[in-house]
């Protein structure tokens, strides 16, 4: 039997569970449960005496015991790293000191329902805990390259510790660094499904092609720390 | 039998206006001359004390204007450390008249700004501003762009503000002889090396302190017409002193001369007032009341109790002058006492020199 991991995440879930159901059984690596809530509801999840509470799939109230799972996984609203840019940029433009940027980077990561929630899990004994951001579009003001692409996965790498940063593959992007269209094209919903009338607008959420690239990157980096929890 | 003190009010009269009062029923003790609307433009710079006198505007719902806003984002206890929203921009504490000359000349470009840093443990600290990041800079070329947002930051309180409150704290101060700048404080204490041949102790006159103010205010007043200044004196006594008086008796003359440069001021100059904040604490009448058991700090009912006497003074006011839209209504102590837990914890970097007692 496959070592079981478990995705938490909002919406953005839709995405890799679509490509985990396409995936022949074969192929699995791991053994994936996905729990999630719409953005707006996610920071109602707790955790309670080493279970998960209110995280849902498919209106399944269900409870998670931690201690089922080799590795977790979120997929809310960690920031982006175009987030962190238009953050940065401000700071810069205002002389802002390195010392308050990391500072300021920590506490923005630290008030998100992904770190609160990452932090009960990691507490209550579940482990490793890996993070990814969000998905955002890239605001029109912001532009990134390799080197500050980099700085951000190692600013955001530095805040969630003792978790795992995990940063979208370079795949995910376009040579100047905006989401590359291909894999928001006919975005899913939380179910995996087609969204409905805002799938042409939505650059959001991912299709099944940007789920599959999400899942290898889910499935590469639980192998990582797993060997290095050995 | 007429003469002129029997068409004197009540409070001009100690009996009345005070003998035979509670402390807490004191009236009168301010009468603004300005008209105060909440949405006047505020900006509070100076010593300790100032750092109270924002945050109870912003409590009361007064337009307090920050140049230097925290940034989006930052928690509560970081802000705090790297003293955004502490004053009106990021200057630190400015203890002396002369300190704020410096600031306002380098903000009107009259004088450019020093490239003095401080260095220490591989930290490159702000000689003007020693306390402002938690651990320093990293290089002196970062700490000078950050002094000089400040400055701009600064600049920017001067020409938006309608009113500038400015707490007048200390008259010692330290200078350096080459560079002819002041420091925010000694050197060699929160940071940096203390010269006897470069650094000079100065426990500034009336003189040279009227006359600082003085400048720093046309100064201020070139660029924004329209300011009006509220001066008021810190009640805090002194941490240290570097003259050869007891530093009980360094306090009571540094306040003295500080709080006689204030009246001077005031008397002379039409945009400027005085608010009694020093009497409120430290008038024998109220006997030490409001002061910390280390009898120097004020405790949190004293800056209510202090506060309060602006609020209801700036409401009297315009309830005077029939101006209406006047909403901020006065907080009871309790209930601003709870709901800032941190009142006391204001930043003063003086209180570094208190690591240095008797450690000779």
């Amino acid at each position: 039997m496959s070592p079981k991991i478990c995705v938490i995440g909002s919406s953005y879930i839709g995405a890799p569970f679509r490509a985990y159901k396409e995936l022949p059984s074969a192929q699995r690596e791991y053994e994936v449960d996905f729990y999630g809530r719409g953005a707006g509801r996610f920071q109602d999840i707790r955790i309670v005496d080493g279970q998960v509470r209110n995280a849902r799939f498919s209106s399944n109230d269900k409870s998670i015991n931690v201690r089922d799972y080799e590795a977790f996984v979120f997929y809310a609203d960690l920031p982006s790293p175009y987030d962190l840019a238009t953050v940065i940029s401000e700071c810069l433009s205002a002389n802002a000191s390195r010392q308050l940027i990391k500072a300021l980077v920590k506490d923005i990561v630290h008030s998100t329902a992904t770190f609160r929630v990452a932090k009960g899990l990691g507490e209550a004994g579940g482990k490793p805990v890996l993070l990814l951001s969000r998905n955002v579009p890239a605001p029109p003001k912001v532009t990134l390259h390799e080197a500050a692409y980099e700085t951000i996965a190692s600013l955001l790498r530095r805040a969630v510790t003792p978790y795992i940063y995990v940063p979208f593959p370079r795949a995910l992007f376009t040579s100047d660094f905006r989401p590359d269209p291909k894999f928001y094209q006919g975005s899913l919903d939380i179910a995996g499904e087609v969204a409905g009338t805002n799938e042409r607008r939505d650059r959001n959420h991912m299709n099944e092609l940007g789920g599959r690239l999400i899942l290898n990157l889910i499935f590469k980096n639980v192998s990582e720390a797993r060997k290095h929890q050995l | 039998m007429k003469n002129p003190y029997t068409a004197k009010p009540e409070r001009a009269f100690w009996r009345p206006a005070v003998a035979s009062r509670s402390i807490f029923d004191l009236q009168e003790v301010w009468r603004p001359k300005f008209l105060i609307e909440p949405t006047d433009q505020i900006v509070t710079f100076g010593s300790c004390f100032a750092q109270h006198i924002g945050r109870a505007l912003v409590e009361r719902g007064f337009n307090w204007y920050s140049a230097e806003p925290s940034p989006r984002g930052l928690s509560a206890y970081n802000s705090r450390r790297f003293n955004y929203d502490v004053f009106s921009a990021r200057t630190g504490n400015i203890y002396t008249t002369s300190m704020l000359l410096q600031w306002t000349r380098w903000a009107v470009a009259q004088d450019a700004v020093p490239g003095a840093a401080w260095e220490m443990d591989g930290r490159v600290y702000d000689p003007f501003r020693p306390s402002i990041e938690p651990n320093g800079f990293k290089t002196a070329k970062e700490m000078l762009a950050n002094r000089n947002a400040s400055v701009a930051a600064f600049r920017d309180c001067v020409q938006k503000a309608k009113f500038f409150v400015f707490t007048l704290g200390l008259t010692e101060s330290w200078f350096d002889r080459d560079g002819d700048y002041e420091y925010a404080l000694c050197p060699g204490t929160a940071a940096g090396e203390f010269d006897t041949d470069r650094h000079i102790f100065k426990n500034q006159t009336f003189g040279e302190i009227q006359a600082s103010l003085n400048v720093a205010m046309d100064l201020m007043h070139d660029v924004n017409p329209a300011l009006r200044f509220i001066l008021t004196v810190s009640p805090v006594p002194l941490v240290a002193t570097n003259s050869e008086s007891h530093v009980l008796v360094a306090t009571m003359e540094s306040k003295s001369v500080l709080r006689a440069v204030a009246g001077q001021v005031v008397r002379d100059r039409e945009d400027a007032d005085y608010f009694p904040s020093y009497e409120l604490i430290n008038s024998p009448v109220i006997r030490g009341t409001f002061l910390e058991p280390n009898q120097r700090n004020v405790s949190a009912y004293g800056v209510t109790f202090v506060m309060s006497h602006f609020f209801q003074s700036i409401l009297k006011r315009s309830a005077s002058s029939g101006a209406i839209g006047l909403s901020a209504s006065p907080l009871s102590a309790r209930s601003t006492i709870e709901d800032d837990s941190a009142l006391t914890d204001v930043v003063c970097e003086e209180e570094l020199l208190e690591a240095f007692a008797g450690s000779s």
